[in-house]
């Protein structure tokens, strides 16, 4: 017995070492910018993580601590409960984020956000190049991106027919295979109710007010050849491998598989085209820093060194001066690209949401 | 059994010198509750309120709940819950009895099965189902190159796919208690009844089965409320339809829909714990707790009162001839069914193309150096084990108290606070994350590994102390008092008496409040902020570059696990000759 015992504490002690060496070895996080010599203060970020956010890092936050010598800490996942117990709490840790227009909207009830402080952190000629569509009293529109058909480029290949509307969507007979379609909840950040209604012949300029039951029932029809999801990243990773044949999602994460290999391709025309938003958090810690932060994010030359690396369309139109066609013609906000694609009513969607998911809901079990 | 005082009967005694403190067994169960009382109910009540009072006292929300379409979603979740939690039984048990019999060498490999199944990441576990059971999935294939099917079968993406998702990621926890429970039964109860000359079935059917039925009622009640509780696999692997409550309740979160996600959980909670208290009725003596109060060892009969008749010999003539090879052909089926998605994430985790890809083609160690060479992924390891560690810890100093309260107390206070234990495990972790983000939030207590480790304890606490409630329940309490008669002290008594004989069961225990923190992503999403980032975060951020790194981790992880798991083998056998010399 005591040999037990003995041996028992021994282990212990070894496995305690053995875990305070791995974690000393591995040291503490590594921090995502170059810390300045000369730092004035910092400021906190926190976003959706992966791949976006390795390119902010780059075309923002790194340009963004040379220029102003502030660092910018950063880390994941960014969701509105997170905001609004880090808001109630009084005291929160990070200052700035991106939500999607919807998370926008929830938030502002919530008083969540700051107000942008235009007249302070903008010059006059920065304030003539912005457009006013997107200087939100309490956010600035960021990244502009679709939401629309990827196809796997085996299953239909070049020189053969290619899907490229809603109704080649929907036709499963033309198109044979699974469809990757968002869920009801999900739906609301992505897109399905308006695609439903193309595919049902509504003229994109008709599309709102949407007819929530016209949608559905478009949508039942496609139901027994669909997969839910509620993530795009799955979708893509199903569409690559052809498990399904076709999928909706946003422009940038099909890039991203594309430029790993992954046979798909995306396609622009009837793509539902919304932008994101800088919102800063209403008692932020460091609130000059993320003022400064949010209005060199809206600046034309870091925007246009974000949309090179990820195809997320600037929000500033004077980025195009930075971009050549090649780059320009993967971005939501190229003008071509604006013609054949539709801009999402957010604040429909704002105001219609819930009654949305209550009637997909109900009609879909999901 | 000699007639004792009741408050001596089964009560812990500890002892400083000659001045002995009596602690009744319900006192034992204070620890645990007060814990739960301040890191998870408290939170947890104040988001569920907001269900019940919008300027004012309202049902509105309860009433929206209860309209079909979310009625349905409940429905299906109890449906589905209840058919994995059954078919995890079903084919567990005669895994679990072949192990608990088998030669010691067996015994270490089945385990090592279970639990590598156990350890592989649920998102990597996801895509190797859909590669496997896919309409272009290797199954399929297979079919359709042997010409035995001409279309490919539908298997995933409906109620089929989902319950082999589901009941991938159940049964190690049914399997692994029934072990811990069989482990105490021992063999005794089949030879006693061979001797009697009894069939092999009917001497199970008879004298083992009902000794295990602590184990069975345990590893249901805990596959039923964890499979309650799913909602990636669900949402990945389910069809049309097969949309679980929890999945609408992380919806309705998302959206700041207190009110509503609140009214859901409540009613998700309740349903379930009225399913739990059906499923004790039914099984009657195997119940977790006994009605009035009896140990277990007390108790004149505890066993399932079955009717002998002619349904019971009919079971018999058909079972008794083939019941020896039944048992061992379907433990080898499970053995190879916990091992299919390891056969699917091993090929991709050393395949050459740049995203999860099915068939893998070359072979390269690329993505085992992405790991190795990344400081965040390094970084994100080292916490999962430091939270997990911690919590394994708060879960096995709290939950054994707890588990000897709820098995000795008289107390009727046991069942509202078993009720209360399993709770946790019920209601969406997602409402637990959020009710512990604004409490800790509140003292500026976010962003470090021991808020993460704190939270993840809600629900580790009580997985351990069922697990170690279910091996007590077969643990003769005569036992210690014999020790003590024989002037061993209290905690000598819980030391080398109590301990020691609940070894497994204690393991046990600690290897499911372990994985269950190694496991858990939302508290580390919503606690951990942006400093205590756990592995389980950082996988399911990395989904979104498409590579295979996760599926090299989720293999780097199950080696690791063996690796210690065989070094606690060999010093437990060397542990093992060394205790021979002594005597």
């Amino acid at each position: 017995m005591s040999h037990r015992v003995r041996h028992s504490c021994a282990l212990g002690v070894v496995i305690a070492i053995a875990l305070a060496a791995f974690a000393s070895s591995s040291g503490a996080r590594p921090s995502a910018q170059a810390a300045s010599a000369k730092s004035r203060g910092k400021v906190v970020f926190v976003g959706t993580g992966g791949t976006t956010q390795d390119a902010m890092v780059q075309t923002f936050f790194q340009p963004f601590s040379k220029k102003y010598h502030v660092n910018v800490d950063q880390g994941s996942i960014m969701t509105l409960a997170l905001a609004q117990a880090q808001v109630q709490s009084g005291h929160p840790y990070f200052d700035v984020a991106t939500v999607p227009q919807a998370d926008y909207y929830a938030g502002l009830q919530q008083h969540l956000w700051a107000k942008i402080n235009y007249k302070k952190y903008y010059s006059k000629q920065e304030l003539r190049q912005l457009p006013r569509s997107v200087r939100f009293s309490n956010g600035v529109g960021n990244i502009s991106y679709g939401n629309g058909i990827v196809f796997n480029t085996d299953q239909f290949p070049a020189g053969g027919p290619q899907p490229d509307t809603w109704v080649d969507f929907w036709n499963t007979n033309k198109f044979p295979g699974k469809r990757g379609i968002p869920g009801c909840a999900y739906s609301v950040k992505t897109s399905l109710a308006e695609d439903a209604l193309l595919a049902d012949g509504v003229p994109p300029d008709n599309l709102y007010p949407l007819n929530i039951n016209r949608a559905i029932n478009k949508i039942k029809e496609l139901a027994p050849n669909a997969i839910f999801y509620n993530s795009s990243d799955s979708a893509i990773t199903l569409t690559a491998n052809g498990n399904e044949s076709m999928a909706i999602a946003p422009n940038g994460r099909v890039k991203v598989a594309v430029d790993k290999g992954a046979p798909l391709q995306y396609v622009w025309q009837g793509s539902r085209v919304t932008f994101d938003m800088w919102v800063i958090l209403r008692n932020a810690p460091h609130m000059v820093n993320a003022q400064k932060l949010v209005a060199f994010m809206s600046q034309p030359k870091p925007q246009a060194d974000f949309a090179k690396l990820t195809t997320y369309g600037p929000t500033n139109p004077a980025a195009f001066n930075y971009l050549d066609a090649n780059t320009t013609k993967d971005l939501a906000s190229d003008p071509k690209i604006k013609r054949e694609t539709f801009q999402k009513d957010n604040l429909w969607w704002a105001a219609h949401g819930q009654e949305w998911v209550d009637a997909c809901t109900a009609a879909l079990g999901h | 059994m000699s007639a004792q005082s009741p408050s001596v009967k089964g009560g812990i005694e500890l002892g400083v010198a000659r001045r002995r403190l009596r602690l009744s067994p319900t006192a034992l169960l204070v620890p645990a509750t007060a814990f739960l009382l301040v890191f998870y109910g408290w939170p947890v009540v104040n988001v569920l309120r907001q269900s019940l009072f919008d300027h004012g006292f309202t049902v509105r929300e309860y009433t929206r709940a209860f309209e079909p379409a979310y009625r349905n979603i409940l429905l299906h979740t109890v449906e589905i819950a209840l058919s994995a939690a059954g078919l995890s039984l079903l084919f567990g048990y005669p895994t679990a009895y072949v192990m608990a019999r088998a030669r010691p060498r067996v015994r270490v490999v089945m385990i090592l099965v279970v639990s590598a199944a156990y350890l592989s990441n649920p998102l990597a576990r996801n895509y190797a189902w859909i590669f496997m059971l896919g309409n272009r999935g290797v199954v399929n294939d297979t079919l359709l190159r042997l010409h035995i099917i001409h279309r490919p079968l539908i298997l995933i993406f409906n109620r089929t796919g989902l319950l082999v998702g589901m009941v991938h990621i159940l049964m190690p926890t049914v399997i692994l208690v029934l072990l811990a429970t069989m482990v105490t039964v021992g063999e005794e109860p089949l030879r006693a009844a061979a001797s009697l000359a009894a069939g092999p079935f009917t001497a199970f059917r008879r004298a083992y089965f009902p000794q295990t039925m602590s184990g069975v009622v345990a590893g249901f009640v805990l596959a039923f409320v964890i499979g309650s509780a799913i909602f990636t696999t669900a949402a990945m692997l389910g069809g049309q339809g097969e949309f679980m409550m929890s999945n609408e309740i992380v919806d309705q979160v998302q959206e700041l829909n207190w009110a509503f996600a609140g009214a859901l959980a409540v009613i998700l909670l309740a349903v379930i714990l009225v399913a739990i208290l059906v499923v004790q009725r039914f099984f009657g003596a195997g119940a977790l707790v006994d009605r009035g109060g009896v140990t277990a060892r007390n108790a004149p009969v505890r066993v399932v009162r079955v009717h002998e008749g002619r349904v019971t010999a009919a079971v018999d003539a058909v079972l008794n001839p083939c019941w020896r090879w039944l048992n061992p052909v379907i433990a080898v089926l499970v053995m190879v069914y916990l091992s299919l998605p390891l056969l699917i994430i091993l090929p991709i985790s050393l395949g050459r193309s740049n995203f999860i890809s099915w068939p893998p083609s070359g072979i390269t160690s690329k993505w085992y150096r992405t790991y190795a060479s990344s400081p965040e992924w390094l970084h994100a390891t080292a916490n999962s084990f430091e939270i997990a560690g911690i919590t394994t810890l708060v879960a096995l100093i709290l939950g054994l108290p707890a588990a000897l309260g709820l098995a000795r107390s008289r107390s009727r206070l046991r069942g509202p606070v078993l009720a209360f234990m399993l709770s946790p495990l019920i209601i969406p972790n997602i409402i637990a994350a959020i009710g512990i983000l604004f409490f800790f939030s509140k003292f500026n207590f976010t962003g470090n590994i021991y808020a993460v480790a704190l939270g993840d304890s809600v629900e580790a606490l009580p997985l351990a102390t069922l697990v170690m409630l279910a091996a007590l329940r077969n643990f003769d309490p005569a036992i210690e008092r014999a020790a003590a008669s024989l002037g061993a002290g209290p905690l000598r008594t819980i030391f080398k008496v109590t301990l020691p004989i609940l070894a497994a069961a204690t393991a046990t225990a600690a290897l499911f409040a372990f994985m269950h923190s190694f496991n858990s992503l939302l508290m580390a999403m919503f606690v951990g902020g942006i400093n205590a980032t756990t592995l389980s975060k950082q996988m399911w951020q990395s989904l979104d570059d498409y590579e295979p790194t996760i599926t090299a981790v989720s293999m780097m992880m199950i080696g690791l696990a063996l690796i210690v798991f065989l070094g606690l083998r060999m010093l437990q056998r060397r542990d093992r000759t060394g205790s021979l010399k002594d005597a």
